[in-house]
């Protein structure tokens, strides 16, 4: 009997959770992200180190070794709105002649989640299509050094107000050496 | 023996130049599957067959294939697979795909043959089809770059089904594109909900877009629906006005007060309260009081909502779980 009562019970905590799942506001979404470059040589050089051993990164950068002759693209998976910052002027040297601009990002995207989160993709060089857009993984720029840049990459983070979080490429066992190529998954950013 | 879905799926991956070695698990007599190029034609037929008894997650795999090895295939093949396709299902991938080519190449273009049918078919079900594939798109954008077609236009439609695709359209897209941030779309949004004869389906469009980022007009529309005749409707504007711009929230917040003076039902009121929560969060507690002595019935109501504004909880969807959970 008591058994019964308590696979009621039970039915009826599971049938109130659902309501309330119905009910509250949309929960956050987790995102797709691709590699920023369509390159099979495109490779992840830094995660949350710098270069996997080095001070605190917390984010992705992917590189395959050029500057200014590949498009960087967007690297989510679906249609989304980045949101373009650019005015630094292209950049393939090291160290960077301007590594203030746009606060140390460079030319940068980002787009902007819910509850302060957002996914950017920095320190692009631009190019007559740079600007802000909304679209599934469309070229943004040309891969570069601009901002606080050493060499040619595509730095990407996910934050949460402000703060990189590592989740989003480590639960996907993205290391140094992963593919950053753009058919290869390397994380799933919240959004 | 090889179930269909499953020999679907084998397809679907040689489709993609896998090679599937399935050969030791095959009886006699039937050859083993063979490596294949990819090719449309022969995408939309595993999808066709997919769609007609495959299960819901082969549907969905197929689909996302096709529409992913659209990205590197002749733009013109699959706009002409798209124009001849007479199945509304097989037409809404086809339309995604080429959507999703649009999107990635930044050729808003693209979408014209989609708008063409979502306008001018004579079916109801390959109207609504063409307007799905937009879903997840910025749509709004295109449709404003390409001409032809708008999504006030689309909520008048004569069928239900055309009307119900852009209303989810449009929901998905404030949320899942742009995160609630896009003007354009909530404005087009509160456009389309009052173009809209069906008030179950404004009242939809009204109660989910975000209305962070709309002007003084669209503000304006909201308030007028808070007069409607349908309950729905009035309960749904009450809870939108909640979510305009701090600019916007003066008017809004008394508009929603003397609405609840005249307002006969309570699921209104309770609306109105939320509204009134969601556009001052812990300086509406003086609100909330000076309204407590109009409808009694209200009074748990307006108590629950000061309670949880005493929790001092920093964010809108957290104070909405707590009211909801005081409530369980």
């Amino acid at each position: 009997m008591n058994n019964i009562l308590g696979k009621l019970l039970k039915i009826a905590a599971i049938g109130a959770l659902a309501t309330l799942a119905v009910a509250v506001p949309a929960p956050l979404e987790a995102a797709t992200a691709n590699g920023p470059i369509c390159e099979a040589a495109a490779r992840v050089g830094s995660t949350t180190y710098y270069s996997c051993s080095g001070s605190s990164h917390t984010a992705l950068d992917i590189s395959n070794q050029s500057c200014s002759e590949w498009n960087h693209r967007g690297m989510l998976v679906g249609s989304y709105h980045y949101t373009s910052y650019s005015g630094c002027a292209n950049n393939c040297a090291n160290p960077p002649p301007n590594p203030d601009c746009n606060g140390g990002a460079g030319n940068y995207v980002v787009v902007t989640g819910g509850s302060g989160w957002d996914f950017r993709q920095l320190h692009f060089n631009t190019n007559a299509s740079t600007g802000s857009k909304t679209c599934d993984r469309c070229a943004l720029g040309l891969l570069g050094s601009t901002g606080s840049s050493y060499g040619a990459h595509s730095h990407s983070d996910n934050r949460q107000y402000g703060t990189r979080k590592s989740a989003w490429y480590a639960n996907v066992g993205t290391t140094c050496g992963s593919s950053g190529d753009c058919v290869n998954r390397v994380g799933v950013p919240t959004l | 023996m090889m179930n269909r879905p499953l020999r679907h799926g084998a397809r679907a991956l040689a489709a993609v130049s896998l090679v599937l070695l399935v050969g030791a698990a095959e009886p006699e007599g039937r050859p083993p599957p063979q490596q294949a190029t990819c090719s449309l034609p022969g995408m939309i037929d595993d999808l066709r067959a997919a769609l007609l008894d495959g299960s819901p997650a082969l549907r969905k795999y197929m689909k996302l294939l096709l529409k992913d090895a659209a990205l590197s295939m002749p733009p013109g093949e699959v706009r002409a697979a798209f124009e001849a396709e007479r199945d509304p299902q097989v037409m809404e991938v086809l339309g995604a795909a080429l959507a999703g080519r649009a999107s990635r190449d930044v050729e808003p273009a693209l979408v014209k043959p989609i708008l063409d049918r979502a306008q001018k078919e004579p079916d109801p079900a390959h109207r609504a089809a063409a307007l799905r594939a937009l879903r997840g798109t910025g749509s709004v954008e295109t449709m404003a770059k390409v001409g032809g077609g708008s999504y006030e236009s689309f909520a008048r439609d004569p069928s239900p089904e055309v009307r119900a695709a852009a209303v989810d359209n449009l929901i998905h897209e404030s949320a899942q594109v742009y995160f609630g941030h896009d003007r354009t779309v909530s404005e087009t949004a509160v456009k389309a909900a009052v173009a809209c004869p069906d008030p179950a389906l404004s009242a939809k469009l009204l109660d989910k877009i975000s209305m962070e980022q709309v002007g003084p007009e669209a503000v304006r529309t909201l308030i007028q629906k808070l007069g409607s005749e349908n309950v729905e409707l009035r309960a749904a504007a009450a809870k939108a006005l909640g979510g305009v711009p701090g600019a916007q929230a003066e008017g809004a917040t008394r508009a929603l007060v003397e609405r609840y003076r005249v307002e006969s039902e309570q699921s209104v009121r309770a609306a109105i309260l939320e509204g009134v929560v969601h556009l001052a969060l812990g300086a509406a507690r003086p609100t909330l009081e000076s309204l407590r002595g109009i409808d009694p019935a209200l009074a748990p109501e307006i108590d629950a909502w000061l309670k949880v504004l005493a929790m001092n909880l920093q964010e809108w969807s957290l104070i909405l779980r707590e009211k909801q959970r005081l409530q369980g």
